[in-house]
């Protein structure tokens, strides 16, 4: 078995945590395929690194930094793929999603054509995950400072967006 | 913020990884949303997608058995990184198999001390590179340093696409000041270098144009490109 991790023991993890990381993927991408590609991802990752997972203090926090991450990756490479396509099929995306999850999706959609991955993973764990700015510290593992200039950076954005003609039209 | 539970503090109650807070006792919103997830997580694993996945993965960890000491690459890499100023490569014999999973290509940077993937990195760390192609066949990789510099990562050598299943081997390189970025081209015909660099350069181009970071726009498009992903890396001084 790869990296350490017994057979059972990577059956155990998956079992316990693989519905989060679905959770949060399907709520970032939208598509139930796509979240489960993600899931995959994410778990091949964690047979890489299963010390570092082990080492975690708070392991939900490394499997929201991983699956936020690939998600976002997910995201943006869907968005080169569906550059003409603003709207990806809405009866799937709704569904199960919560007004305040459809109106976070739609906001980081927007600030991801304008935020670097780092800020855009802040801006996640912001809007979508409602973190305090200490939870985003233990998360990203950047510094409190950095993690302050970035959110401030984000907020800033999110005002203008959200001022701009059009916002929430599609929402 | 909200003063209701983070979905953090959710899930790891989900889990049972926490002890419940105070505050779930006298807010019953939290507590239907912490029944919702608990709900919902008992429904995927009732569902077949689930167990498939799960046996994708444990096959995946069974093919990539046994795994190599960690020590070994650290002694190969060890002299030949001091050597270097951004990044050397050391080529330490083949990989396990691979195994193509559903999962999307990706590449990430695994820190040998700890094992930590993609994390923010500090001069002097030692990391390899880990090619995951699947489900196309070639792959590229460029990094591009924080001055816009753009080299080939992997393969170092030739112009063209490598195959990670027939050119085994993962690079291992020690971290110099500065962040990077690694941009990789996966496609199911190989890609010329000239091509592929290109479309890097004009991008990072086009972010210093409007002075923005070099990782603000994806790069242009590229001929028989399948997919693209890149990975932003920032390296902090060390604590």
């Amino acid at each position: 078995m790869a990296r350490g991790l017994s057979a059972s023991e990577l059956a155990e993890i998956y079992e316990l945590y693989a519905p989060t990381v679905f959770g949060r993927a399907r709520t970032l991408l939208g598509r139930d395929s796509d979240a489960w590609d993600a899931v995959q991802e994410v778990f091949c990752r964690l047979l890489e690194s299963a010390g570092a997972f082990r080492a975690e203090a708070r392991p939900m926090t490394y499997i929201y930094r991983v699956t936020t991450h690939v998600s976002l990756n997910l995201l943006r490479s869907r968005a080169l793929r569906d550059v003409t396509t603003r709207e990806p099929e809405p009866s799937e995306e709704q569904e199960g999603a919560s007004p305040g999850e459809v109106e976070a999706r739609n906001l980081l959609r927007a600030l991801a054509r304008d935020l670097d991955e780092r800020a855009l993973q802040i801006a996640t764990l912001h809007f979508m995950d409602g973190l305090t700015q200490e939870e985003i510290v233990e998360v990203v593992g950047l510094s409190r400072k950095t993690v302050g200039k970035e959110l401030e950076k984000v907020r800033v954005r999110a005002r203008q967006l959200t001022l701009e003609p059009g916002w929430g039209a599609s929402s | 913020m909200s003063e209701h539970l983070s979905n953090l503090v959710l899930d790891e109650l989900t889990v049972g990884s926490r002890p419940p807070p105070s505050h779930l006792d006298a807010c019953e919103e939290c507590r239907a949303r912490l029944a919702r997830r608990r709900e919902r997580g008992v429904a995927l694993r009732a569902t077949p997608e689930f167990s498939r996945g799960k046996a994708r993965i444990l096959a995946h960890a069974e093919a990539a058995a046994p795994a190599r000491p960690w020590f070994s690459w650290v002694r190969l890499a060890a002299p030949l990184a001091m050597a270097m100023s951004l990044a050397v490569l050391v080529w330490v014999g083949s990989p396990s198999e691979g195994t193509r999973i559903k999962g999307g290509p990706f590449v990430s940077l695994v820190r040998l001390r700890d094992g930590a993937v993609d994390a923010p990195l500090s001069p002097g760390d030692v990391v390899t590179l880990s090619v995951h192609a699947a489900p196309h066949r070639y792959a590229f990789v460029l990094v591009t340093d924080a001055g816009g510099a753009t080299a080939p990562l992997w393969p170092s050598r030739g112009d063209r696409s490598g195959d990670p299943v027939e050119v085994p081997a993962s690079p291992t390189f020690v971290i110099t000041p500065g962040d990077f970025m690694l941009d990789a081209f996966f496609s199911d015909e190989p890609l010329p270098l000239a091509r592929v660099r290109e479309a890097v350069a004009r991008a990072v181009a086009g972010c210093e144009e409007r002075g923005r970071p070099a990782d603000c726009a994806p790069p242009s498009e590229v001929k028989g490109l399948a997919r693209h992903y890149r990975l932003s890396v920032t390296v902090s001084p060390a604590p």
